[in-house]
């Protein structure tokens, strides 16, 4: 079926099935239909309105004629097996005879679920477009309401998977730092830690709808609770669009590094400080993105006896991400680079 | 003393990889991997002998972990266990691995659900444990 831009049928695209097996009444309000812009189709009989009776019907046109017993018959079944959101609209033409009171009721009851619409014959052509216009406008809002139903859907079963994943991370997190804590305070501080910086990668992402992110303001996220009273932490590169599952990486690498030198390292002092860079450097095999960080001015450091959570985090990071990571303990201070193909992280 | 059995990880969650590949590691077992790819994990394949791969559903770089489960089967006889949220698409494609075990788990359930998962594979009896685990 044709759709407009929302993937809904426009009012022009739904079908309207006419059922008016009397003389050439069924040809007359196709014409008519057709003439002013409706896709119209009409049964010759009763079992042709069987083929066309559809739970996707735009609209059905019957005539007083056509409400035979087998004929409402189909048009029960058909709505008894509508979606939930859906109400056809049914539009009886009945002649002026009948007792119309009397015979709304009867078919209200025997048509639940439609969106019955009365007309005394003979109704004038414009007066049938203008009432099949009103019932297609309001078969399209059915439509959107089942699109919106549908995504609705979609997002709960994409929250769920989300959701998950992160529990997964926290429960991974939970695992690992407590395998690497000496004692209680030590795991519940750097637990902590973890998990707010995890949460602030996810505010960012969020932000961006999980798609590409800023560098700067991901780095200014992660940086910004070791930069309270000064800045000690200097950041300076130029700014690049990061892809989502790279930049969680690299933003959770920083932590762990900024956590590692405030207990450690250059921020565990007064004088000491921090330089991040980052560049795009061009090479045969493609540009490498090479994050580095230097610290400075801090207690003299020396190579850890133990691989911790950090370094090995820091180094798969880099690992999954087709690069490496070079950790050198130098008595100056930590240095680090990183470096990976720039395909593997920008979003270029 | 029982032969060492060899497991691939092939998850793109590096924390959750980190925490598999410690537990596994320290109940005994030679880890390969991880991985986060289908490619590195068939080259894994190609060159090692895998008990059994533990295949996160979705992959690094939209890799999809159904299709590399049954690659691992066909082309080297590799027996997968999936670990994922998304229970359903495992159920989906069922007919490449011998069970999912849904995340998150515990390092208790993930030791036993590998370790039934090696006797099922050898031996092609369904287990009726773990709980955590669903077999296929």
């Amino acid at each position: 079926m044709p759709a407009d831009i929302d993937g809904i049928p426009t009012a022009a695209e739904l079908p309207v099935v006419i059922h008016a097996p009397y003389g050439g009444d069924s040809a007359t309000l196709r014409q008519v239909l057709t003439d002013a812009g409706f896709a119209a189709v009409a049964a010759g009989d009763l079992s042709e309105f069987q083929a066309l009776l559809r739970a996707d019907a735009g609209l059905l046109v019957v005539s007083q004629e056509g409400l035979t017993e087998k004929s409402l018959s189909l048009i029960a079944e058909m709505l008894a097996q509508q979606d939930d959101w859906s109400e056809l609209p049914i539009i009886v033409l009945l002649d002026q005879a009948l007792h119309l009171n009397k015979a709304a009721g009867r078919l209200l009851e025997l048509m639940p679920r439609s969106k019955l619409i009365i007309k005394q014959r003979p109704v004038h052509p414009a007066e049938l477009t203008t009432s099949v216009d009103t019932a297609l406008r309001a078969r399209r809002r059915q439509y959107a309401l089942a699109r919106y139903i549908a995504h609705q859907e979609e997002l709960r079963h994409e929250l769920n998977h989300r959701v998950k994943n992160i529990l997964a991370s926290v429960n991974a997190l939970f695992s690992l730092t407590r395998r690497n804590s000496a004692d209680l305070a030590e795991f519940s501080q750097e637990f902590a830690g973890r998990l707010n910086a995890l949460s602030n990668v996810h505010t960012v992402l969020f932000n961006v709808d999980y798609g590409s992110v800023r560098l700067t303001e991901l780095v200014e996220a992660i940086l910004r609770p070791f930069n309270t009273e000064d800045v000690r932490v200097v950041a300076t590169g130029p700014d690049q669009l990061l892809l989502s599952d790279p930049a969680q990486k690299i933003a959770l690498s920083l932590y762990e590094l900024a956590t590692n030198a405030a207990k450690y390292g250059a921020l565990s002092s007064s004088e000491g400080a921090v330089g991040v860079k980052w560049s795009v450097e061009p090479g045969t095999g493609g540009d490498s993105f090479v994050l580095e960080w230097s610290e400075s001015g801090g207690p003299s450091v020396k190579p850890p006896s133990r691989t911790g959570y950090g370094t090995r985090f820091i180094r798969s990071a880099a690992h999954s991400l087709d690069g490496e990571a070079n950790l050198e303990f130098t008595p100056a201070g930590l240095q680090v680079q990183v470096r990976v193909p720039a395909r593997s992280v920008l979003d270029r | 003393m029982p032969a060492i059995h060899s497991v691939l990880i092939v998850e793109d969650n590096l924390i959750v990889a980190m925490v598999i590949e410690d537990d596994l590691r320290d109940a005994g077992y030679e880890v390969l991997g991880p991985t986060m790819r289908s490619g590195p994990s068939l080259d894994i394949a190609r060159s090692s002998t895998i008990s059994l791969a533990l295949v996160d559903i979705d992959l690094e770089g939209g890799d999809d972990g159904v299709e590399l489960a049954r690659r691992l089967r066909d082309e080297h006889q590799v027996p997968s266990l999936y670990i994922t949220g998304q229970a359903a698409v495992a159920r989906a494609g069922k007919d490449a691995a011998l069970g999912l075990l849904p995340k998150p788990f515990t390092p208790e359930q993930l030791l036993e659900a590998v370790a039934e998962a090696l006797k099922y594979a050898a031996t092609g009896k369904v287990p009726q444990t773990p709980k955590a685990a669903v077999w296929f």
